[in-house]
């Protein structure tokens, strides 16, 4: 006979949901093309660059954020262009997971070095689009809060 | 002559305007949430404004609609209360890998200080705390709501894509700090635009993803409280128009 065992902290069970979706997806720090055909950019556990909802969710981990009330109404202008860069740079197609990381990287490098943003230390010490394991769980926590669903479609 | 054909082209300019308005006024539909009454109530209360524009920015409750409400915020100076944003920012997921001593390196408070102090003479950051049982166990929690001043445009493609410009933050009991824990677990934080609104009794928060040509978008509507979460999505389909800062 099978005893179920039931949990009763969410937290635990949050843990252990983020945990087993992390072994099936594998944990990705770097951009890659998902086995999808058409393949999707995506990181993190599977996180759907495509999808608006979740690009959002990724973006404010990585403090990609034109409205950071840190920014001045310049640096928000500046910082507007690269989150456009970004976004228009995942709508496009890669041969392979390389060539999409070169692409992301190459902005956030401009981004990095961009004399008008010099002074924040958030986006002077961002060069490169990967997702560190904290971000990984905080954006998970994100995206399962606000936008996941069982039959949600790719935008 | 010359005035009757200056009067012609205001006319011809202000036209446009209205067709574009009415052209990004676009469409919602329910896609996750159906039969839910929350979710069929929000979705008439979207319907019951066909001129305005999308939801990126504002989204505005029906009067007739009186199930709906919103919550009580009581302003909260800004400045006496700025410590508040720097614990918000200390308690980032992200941060919290540091030291206090690291973290003071990595962003210095004093520059922070004086980086808000400029900020505040560009844009009118405010402040303020509502009342509500985040967690749903029957005490109220101090919610903080900021909003950084961002002139949001629903009419800007990068507003329409990614707004911002909000910020929500459960309080300690005390009222102050945050409480990142409870913070994280409850509220999406910034992302999206969130606001709160109300239905027969129960907190919800509303979010906005939109791409980047202002045809798609979708909208949240999800419970504060962590278990069980009712969620309702919202699919925008606009016109391929957009207009020109």
């Amino acid at each position: 006979m099978m005893n179920w065992r039931t949990i009763t902290d969410p937290a635990i069970y949050r843990q252990q949901r983020f945990d087993e979706i992390s072994l099936l997806e594998g944990v990705r720090q770097f951009a890659y093309l998902d086995t999808a055909r058409p393949s999707r950019p995506s990181i993190g556990i599977g996180f759907n660059l495509k999808d608006s909802g979740v690009r959002t969710q990724v973006f404010e981990v990585m403090q990609i954020n034109a409205q950071d009330p840190r920014l001045s109404p310049a640096q928000q202008a500046s910082e507007q262009g690269y989150i456009n860069q970004l976004v228009v740079a995942l709508s496009l197609t890669y041969l392979n997971d390389a060539a999409l990381q070169l692409a992301l990287n190459n902005i956030m490098i401009q981004r990095s070095i961009d004399p008008i943003l010099a002074n924040q230390a958030h986006i002077t010490g961002r060069s490169s689009f990967d997702l560190q394991p904290t971000d990984i769980q905080t954006a998970y926590n994100n995206i399962i809060l606000t936008f996941c669903s069982p039959n949600r479609r790719s935008s | 002559m010359k005035t009757m054909k200056r009067g012609s082209g205001v006319l011809l300019g202000l036209l446009w305007v209205l067709i574009a308005d009415v052209a990004t006024a676009g469409n919602y539909t329910l896609v996750v949430g159906k039969g839910i009454e929350v979710c069929q109530a929000y979705l008439r209360n979207l319907h019951s404004f066909p001129m305005h524009p999308p939801v990126v920015c504002e989204r505005p409750l029906n009067p007739k609609l009186s199930a709906f409400s919103r919550p009580k915020w009581k302003p909260l100076e800004f400045w006496p209360n700025r410590h508040l944003l720097r614990q918000a920012l200390r308690q980032r997921p992200s941060n919290l890998q540091y030291s206090d001593e690291e973290y003071e390196k990595l962003e210095p408070y004093d520059k922070w200080e004086s980086n808000i102090r400029e900020r505040m003479k560009e844009r009118n950051m405010t402040l303020a705390t509502a009342e509500l049982d985040v967690d749903q166990d029957g005490k109220k929690d101090i919610v903080l709501r900021f909003d950084t001043g961002w002139p949001c445009d629903p009419m800007d493609e990068g507003n329409f894509a990614i707004p911002g410009g909000i910020e929500l933050y459960v309080l300690t009991p005390d009222g102050r700090g945050i409480d990142g824990k409870s913070t994280y677990a409850t509220l999406p934080v910034r992302a999206g635009r969130p606001d709160v609104v109300g239905y027969k009794g129960k907190w919800y928060v509303t979010t906005w993803a939109g791409d980047m040509n202002f045809t798609e978008a979708q909208l949240d509507i999800i419970t504060v409280e962590s278990v069980p979460r009712q969620r309702c999505q919202f699919k925008y389909t606009g016109q391929a128009q957009r207009r020109h800062p």
